[in-house]
């Protein structure tokens, strides 16, 4: 109690004096980032070194040597630091400073004195600003070095097996032919044929999203339903999907159902045909079926595509300009703005007529057995692998996000359908504006982690013979193309897919996010 | 938000909601048939309902071809083990049942204990209960007896429930004061049954030891040392006394664990070189279930402490420390496991420096620890980001070190908050253990390509064989998905 009197009572303006912290937060985040530069740096330059160059002309303890006089050199700047600002030699603990009006600063030992203002510098075994230190440059110091020992021993036995250690085979041809890798001619080079792999990984995947999303948002909601049966076989569904690992999921798929499965097996040889879907009175398929081919229609492009898809893109505008016109029409008179209707409309309207008016860009493009009676010309021809990876992926991924889509709606609080009764909105209404937006707020996280999942198991896609990047990549390394480097880009692309999938959900989430303060 | 609710009604016994029980056809009309659209969808799901399970019980009943799975039963079960070997795995089994209903036991009397301390209902398990918990098991193990050709295989399985539901009970009569030696009992058998089937030679000496290092370090920290000091002491040289101090005690209790330490450690060591080299199965000869139970234990056990300190490693004021920690989470979440497996399978041996490569299994079983701690901080991360920031306050307040306020206030709140979730994690884990086939490990998913690899089977019984494996893949995960639910219940995780 006294002291405090005394303070109250003493001449100092405690408001006058600068913050001190503030001074030891900005210098103690100096120090962090110099040491984070230096051994960021240090790490770059060393592990590229290793990697790519002759290691042996670098002295082995230069680094070392580094580190060993980082610690002293960061604790002389730090009581150089000190002496400057304090005026005071560290080590010599004192309690505190104070400061005298003329504005020098004075040591003060005794614990009681209420006239300190700042703390004082503890030796420096105690300074939290040197342990800190100490312990960083520790862990880096370790990590660095044991990350340096094994790409040391790496690059030894590299040089042992006479691998080459930089990309140079990338330009070389990749000389095998991958079943069902489209458009990869044994000519190709190695980066065109990682790049083929690329595009099978992200077409596998979009689809793979596609069946987990539909069907994982009709199984969740139906889970749900008030209809006893439809609720019980969602669950069926989900619980038993989501126990079975993914593999044996992608794999019952690819030889239970399709290789092995009830469909016609297709060989010239003995004279088995694949089952063609026809409308009765046309030549066309819809369908072709057989063990390991499917076959659907697709569009083919014929002349002025450019055109209609520059066009296609003025639709795009015109419709977003049309959605801005019925929001100001609705704020300014309040009449429903109607906006999905009109937009969409307006495009649909504006695509059909230069459709039609360009004659036609795309046509169908039908599925048909080749004059060989081996392959499928024409359409959208498919092999059993990709058919079960994306089936068997989406499936499975879609009882995770089932379960996604219930918790969420079920952790939308009561009062708010009850809000929702009160102000007499229909089912659907409650639904669309009330349960929805909220619900939707919940699921997009932890959907974001489950579309990161469902792209990284498209790796399975070896199981059933897909030819992934993984199954390329893999491929190269058995006909002696490096492996490490074959590795690095493989796990470095899925590294940035993933960065790029979960930045991009990332922000949809930020802007749907509840504003807070 | 309590004091708003109305008062109980008073009439009803447990304030519990009436228990009504319509007639069935009132029910049905309710519960399936209450508007247009629900009767179709009921419509359609008994259509759809019948067809799946005419499909699924004419596959099941009438025209699979199980005689894969029953010729290759053993093949599935324990792949490419020593067949004149597997008299190990019956005593492991029988050594792990009793160190399993040994800790079973330990833990339900404490509970019941601390319930009764504290006058809390405590309702014991009763076997309906447990079949309620663990049906899907129990149909896994008859399902897999079925299969069986000799009456052997179900002797021995009901013989080791019996002997771990014995132990069980033994253990819960036991007095309080013997529960810690159950829980070193219980580890100690674990150890054995392991070393049963993995011999006694290289290594293993090593788990012994550590686990009675710890004991000998609980035993020296438990004692109270001025019971063999007295209260005062008599210098060497001087010859003068002077009283014991607090840190006098410290200073000799912590001489005391160390020699302890050493001491135990000499003392197994000659043990083991006193038993001899065993002769033992190596473990790339273990296979089928078994492995994949062994390997996706031990990867969980690993990766425990790992990612413990990953996560509080992320959450850690030093910046280094924290982009070290978030760069091996990111990394190692960021790439398929897959890919992990291949440079693990690859390139262990090159990273390492190893004279003689390791074994395929460790090199697996490294891959999975490592992948498996970068899940697991994350999951631990949440439950450490969930204690309120007043608890850390607190424990600083209390004058404690930051590694204090961890241990003792911030991990056991964090961890209670995430058990759920970090059983999920482990299922989802286990699931991963599937991969391991991709690299040709002899696990349970590539036993089943093994028999497939053999001329008679090489087209036939594909889907008998793919649907045996992933009800036993099914079993299990929804056995741990259903205790986690429990566990979340139990726990009370999210309410307060």
């Amino acid at each position: 109690m006294s002291s405090t009197a005394d303070l109250a009572s003493s001449s100092i303006d405690l408001t006058a004096v600068p913050s001190a912290p503030a001074n030891r937060k900005v210098l103690a985040l100096l120090a962090d980032l110099i040491l984070l530069a230096l051994v960021g740096a240090i790490s770059v330059w060393q592990l590229g070194l290793r990697l790519l160059d002759d290691y042996s002309d670098i002295p082995e303890l230069a680094l070392a040597w580094l580190f060993v006089a980082a610690v002293p050199a960061a604790v002389v700047a730090i009581m150089v630091i000190d002496a400057v600002r304090l005026g005071q030699t560290p080590g010599m603990a004192a309690i505190g400073i104070r400061r005298i009006d003329d504005g020098t600063r004075r040591r003060v030992v005794s614990s009681n004195d209420p006239r300190v203002l700042e703390p004082g510098i503890p030796a420096l075994w105690r300074d939290v600003r040197v342990l800190r230190l100490a312990g960083q440059l520790l862990a880096v110091v370790v990590v660095v070095a044991i990350i340096r020992w094994m790409f040391h021993n790496l690059v030894v036995k590299m040089d042992e097996l006479g691998l080459p250690k930089d990309f140079d085979f990338l330009d070389r041809p990749y000389g095998v032919a991958v079943r069902d890798a489209y458009g990869l001619d044994v000519r190709d080079p190695v980066w065109k044929a990682l790049l083929i792999g690329l595009q099978n990984t992200v077409l596998a995947s979009v689809i793979g999203i596609f069946i987990a999303t539909v069907v994982g948002v009709f199984v969740g909601i139906a889970r749900l339903s008030s209809n006893w049966l439809v609720a019980k076989g969602a669950s069926l569904y989900v619980e038993t999907l989501r126990n079975i690992p993914p593999l044996v999921v992608i794999v019952f798929f690819g030889f239970a159902i399709f290789t092995f499965g009830p469909f016609p097996a297709w060989s010239v040889g003995l004279g088995q045909y694949p089952w063609e879907g026809r409308w009765p009175g046309s030549d066309s398929n819809w369908l072709i079926v057989s063990k390991d081919r499917w076959g659907i229609p697709s569009l083919a492009s014929g002349s002025n595509v450019g055109a209609f898809w520059l066009l296609v893109l003025a639709a795009v505008v015109i419709a977003a300009a049309v959605w801005v016109w019925r929001t100001q029409r609705n704020n300014a008179t309040g009449v429903p703005h109607h906006r999905v209707l009109w937009s969409v409309g307006v495009f649909v309207a504006i695509v059909v007529v230069c459709f039609v008016g360009l004659g036609g860009p795309y046509s169908w493009s039908w599925p048909a057995i080749s004059e060989s009676g081996r392959r499928i010309s024409g359409g959208f021809s498919t092999n059993s692998g990709y058919m079960a990876l994306t089936l068997g992926l989406g499936l499975y991924t879609a009882s995770f996000v089932a379960e996604i889509i219930r918790g969420s709606i079920l952790a939308v609080p009561k009062g708010q359908t009850e809000a929702a009764y009160a102000v007499a909105l229909k089912p659907g209404q409650r639904y669309r504006h009330v349960v929805l937006p909220q619900a939707q707020r919940i699921a997009i996280p932890p959907y974001i982690s489950e579309c990161a999942n469902l792209i990284k198991n498209t790796s399975l896609g070896i199981a059933v013979a897909y030819p992934d990047l993984t199954q390329i990549a893999i491929t190269g390394w058995g006909i002696n193309f490096p492996a490490p480097q074959l590795l690095v880009i493989l796990m470095l692309v899925y590294l940035i897919i993933n960065l790029i999938v979960s930045a991009l959900l990332n922000l949809y989430n930020r802007s749907i996010q509840l504003k807070e303060r | 938000m309590t004091a708003t609710l109305p008062p109980p009604d008073t009439n009803q016994p447990d304030n519990l909601p009436p228990d009504v029980r319509l007639p069935p056809a009132e029910w049905a009309r309710k519960n399936l048939f209450n508007t247009w659209y629900n009767g179709l969808a009921t419509l359609i799901a008994v259509v759809v309902g019948a067809i799946l399970i005419y499909y699924g019980g004419r596959f099941v009943f009438v025209t699979g071809q199980w005689e894969a799975v029953r010729k290759n039963l053993t093949l599935l079960m324990v792949g490419i083990f020593p067949r004149g070997e597997q008299w190990r795995l019956v005593a492991q089994m029988y050594l792990f049942a009793a160190a399993l209903g040994l800790v079973w036991g330990t833990v339900t009397a404490r509970s019941q204990d601390r319930a009764e301390d504290t006058d809390v209902a405590f309702r014991r398990p009763t076997p309906l209960d447990l079949l309620h918990r663990y049906w899907t098991i129990l149909l896994l193990l008859v399902v897999i007896l079925v299969f069986t050709g000799t009456i052997w295989p179900t002797l021995f399985t009901l013989s080791t429930v019996v002997v771990g539901l014995g132990v069980r009970s033994a253990a819960m009569r036991l007095p309080r004061s013997a529960r810690r030696l159950c829980w070193f009992v219980a580890a100690f058998m674990a150890i054995v049954s392991f070393q049963v089937v993995s011999g006694t030679n290289g290594n293993a000496w090593w788990w012994m030891s550590a686990l009675f290092a710890y004991a000998a370090l609980q035993l020296t920290g438990a004692r109270d040392f001025t019971r063999y000091f007295g209260t005062s002491m008599v210098w060497p040289i001087t010859g003068r006394t002077r009283l014991i101090t607090a840190k006098d005690l410290a200073w000799l209790k912590r001489v005391a664990q160390i020699v302890a330490v050493v001491a135990v450690v000499v003392v197994v060591r000659i043990a083991y070189w006193l038993i001899g080299e065993t002769s033992s199965v190596s473990w790339d000869q273990w296979s089928g279930l078994y492995l994949t139970l062994v390997a996706s234990g031990a990867a969980i056990t690993l990766s425990f402490p790992l990612g413990l300190l990953l996560a509080a490693g992320r959450r850690s004021s030093l910046p280094a420390v924290r982009w070290l920690c978030v760069g091996y989470i990111e990394i190692f979440r960021g790439v398929p496991f897959l890919a992990l497996l291949l440079v693990a399978k690859t390139f262990i041996d090159f990273f390492l420096d190893v004279d003689t490569p390791l074994s395929l299994i460790t090199r697996t079983i490294i891959a999975f620890t490592i992948f498996s701690s970068a899940y697991l901080a994350e999951v631990v991360r949440g439950g450490l980001q969930a204690v309120p920031k007043g608890q850390i306050e607190a424990g600083q307040a209390l004058g404690l070190q930051p590694p204090g306020v961890m241990r003792l206030i911030v991990l056991p709140q964090a961890l209670r908050a995430v058990i759920p979730a970090m059983v999920g994690q482990f299922i989802s884990l286990f699931k991963d253990s599937t991969l391991f086939a991709i690299i040709s490990v002899v696990e349970f998913f590539r036993a089943r390509e093994l028999i497939h690899s053999q001329q008679e089977y090489s087209t036939v019984a594909i889907a008998e064989t793919l649907v045996f494996v992933a009800f036993a893949y099914w079993a299990i995960c929804y056995a741990m998905s259903k205790e986690s639910q429990r566990l979340e219940r139990h726990l009370g995780v999210g309410e307060r």
